[in-house]
């Protein structure tokens, strides 16, 4: 009783465990971003939206998904890890076309145009989109000069990089559709970065000494046309100074000399006498008398006016 | 497969466990025969049947298939692009500079007939490839110069080396396609690239000492041109001045002219008693002769 029962629980369990494998490989849900592909036998016979669908059990029908609207990016000359990057010298040091080397990183960004092509059309897609990204970024600096890389350039290399993967990746068909090449750093290597920032220091030293020197100017050359000026209208007022004192010393004089005219001797005797009034006062008189020669007799006069002074 | 000793021991109880046993054994004995006739070919791939050893066929496009069960088998081979990454090798450039320089190949098997008379796998497929692409580069750009290579300004050089290594592989007919054979990295010899290094840093000391020069040039420039406009300016206003000054002079002696010589015996006199009163200011000691008659006015006599 008890083997053949369990011989019956057994094929009856074996049913169920196969029904409900045949079940569970039925049935898959392709997210918002992903897209499903079926394969019958091997062969994609179908490509399917995102939502709940039903296929045939294992092994007649398998389905592949694939995150076909999500965005990837490689990264080329540094690595990022948990949030910090480090360079990655043998892939970011390359050959400009002057023969100089400089340090150029740069992100892909890309996603999957094809999924079956990206499947089935190569073995690793994305290894081979990191050798062409290699072989276009080495290709367009290596036709670029130094000081324009890394001054204005950036732009413009960033864009015949791009077209220069776009040309190849269309050509290798891999399923990779390339959405952007973003070059994040192009500079002088380390080993000569210094010897870059001189140069830096250098024009602005420039730029220093000549500011320097425009200050002198703009210092020196108004005050030079101010004592100019000061010069000009001191020489004005001299003028003007001149001109009046004479206007005046002739007014007077005329003045004088019309009273003058009338009665020369009067007036000649008045002017000398008022003349020694205003000297005579302050001065120190002495009388000489140099009739005999030799000796000479004088009067002081001092003494006589009372020893004033 | 069926045990009569159970069947003869225990016939009632044996139906159960003979259906049980019969659907298993068919069951083996159809998932063998589906094993062994069936065979899927998937995407990207190529199925080779073989009999007895010999190529019978290849099926390349994906689906389900048949063969002969237990007397043919199976291989498989990739169908899809596959990338050989060459090891850098060090070439001397046409104009004898030394790099080093990194390929890689995308191929792919495109018969697999011949695929198998002459590589059979993988591994040997790569060192023809590796071999042949080493010897075409050596051999071509040692033809080369540097910068073109470099730079890509023979935009041609890598479809001429793909071409040639191409033929090469075609010529002994491996089955193989060759689809890209790119530069994918030139160095310089890590000696090399420091006298780069140094010439770079010695260009740039080049630069700074000139533009330290050119701003020592133009700051003394500027303030020469300065002092130059400054001794300008002064000396045209002392011109201008003195000009001025003159006007006055010349229009004062005018003035004075025009009045003075009205009379000059008087102006004589006039103009020397004004004098005295500036010259005789203050405490001038005056000898007056004694006979003089301001003398014998104030003598009395």
């Amino acid at each position: 009783m008890q083997p053949r029962q369990m011989r019956g629980a057994l094929l009856i369990s074996l049913l169920v465990v196969l029904a409900a494998a045949c079940l569970w490989t039925s049935w898959y849900i392709v997210a918002e971003h992903e897209q499903g592909m079926v394969m019958t036998f091997g062969k994609v016979t179908g490509y399917k939206d995102p939502g709940l669908h039903f296929k045939l059990p294992w092994p007649v029908q398998v389905v592949e998904i694939l995150p076909v609207k999500k965005t990837f990016a490689i990264q080329f000359g540094y690595r990022e890890k948990g949030g910090k990057a480090t360079g990655l010298a043998e892939e970011a040091m390359m050959l400009t076309g002057d023969e100089n080397i400089v340090w150029a990183d740069a992100q892909v960004e890309w996603r999957i145009g094809d999924a079956k092509k990206f499947l089935f059309h190569s073995k690793n897609p994305e290894a081979i989109l990191t050798n062409a990204t290699t072989a276009s970024i080495r290709t367009i600096i290596g036709n670029t000069d130094l000081d324009y890389a890394i001054t204005i350039g950036k732009m413009e290399i960033q864009s015949k990089i791009l077209e220069k993967l776009l040309q190849l990746m269309e050509y290798y068909d891999v399923g990779i559709q390339v959405l952007a090449v973003k070059l994040q750093d192009v500079e002088p290597p380390d080993a000569v970065k210094s010897a870059f920032q001189a140069v830096t220091d250098a024009r602005e030293m420039k730029n220093t000494k000549i500011n320097q020197a425009e200050k002198y100017r703009n210092e020196m050359v108004p005050t030079a046309r101010g004592e100019a000026n000061a010069l000009i209208a001191n020489a004005e007022g001299s003028k003007s100074e001149r001109i009046n004192h004479a206007l005046g010393d002739v007014a007077k004089f005329n003045a004088i000399y019309s009273e003058y005219v009338r009665n020369k001797d009067i007036t000649t005797r008045r002017l000398i006498i008022e003349t020694l009034e205003q000297v005579l006062p302050g001065a120190e008189i002495y009388i000489v008398d140099s009739s005999d020669s030799g000796t000479v007799k004088y009067l002081p006069l001092r003494e006589l006016q009372g020893g004033r002074n | 497969m069926s045990n009569p000793e159970i069947i003869d021991i225990k016939p009632g109880k044996g139906t159960v466990g003979r259906g049980l046993r019969i659907v298993l054994t068919l069951g083996a004995i159809l998932a063998l025969a589906i094993s062994q006739c069936l065979f899927i070919v998937h995407e990207g791939e190529v199925k080779v049947v073989r009999q007895m050893g010999a190529v019978v066929r290849i099926e390349d496009s994906a689906g389900l298939n048949f063969k002969l069960p237990f007397i043919q088998n199976i291989q498989t081979l990739p169908k899809y692009k596959m990338l050989y990454d060459s090891f850098p090798t060090e070439i001397l450039t046409a104009d004898k500079k030394p790099l080093i320089v990194d390929n890689y190949t995308l191929w792919r098997i495109k018969d697999a007939r011949a695929f198998i008379r002459t590589v059979q796998n993988l591994p040997n497929a790569e060192k023809r490839i590796d071999a042949t692409v080493y010897s075409v580069v050596r051999n071509k750009f040692s033809n080369v110069n540097y910068d073109e290579i470099v730079s890509g300004k023979r935009g041609d050089l890598n479809a001429e080396v793909t071409k040639i290594v191409a033929d090469s592989l075609d010529r002994d007919n491996y089955g193989i396609e060759i689809i890209d054979v790119r530069i994918k990295r030139t160095d310089l010899p890590v000696q090399n690239q420091q006298s780069v290094f140094n010439r770079m840093k010695s260009e740039r000391e080049k630069m700074a000492q000139q533009y330290l020069s050119e701003g020592d040039e133009l700051a003394r420039t500027i303030r020469a041109d300065t002092d130059r406009k400054v001794k300008e300016i002064m000396a045209e206003a002392y011109a201008t001045a003195k000009t001025i000054e003159g006007q006055g002079e010349q229009e004062a002696a005018r003035i004075y002219n025009e009045a003075y010589s009205k009379d000059p015996q008087f102006y004589e006199m006039y103009r020397t008693l004004e004098s005295y009163k500036t010259t005789l200011n203050g405490k001038p000691v005056i000898m007056l002769p004694i006979n003089s008659p301001y003398t014998r006015l104030l003598l009395g006599r």
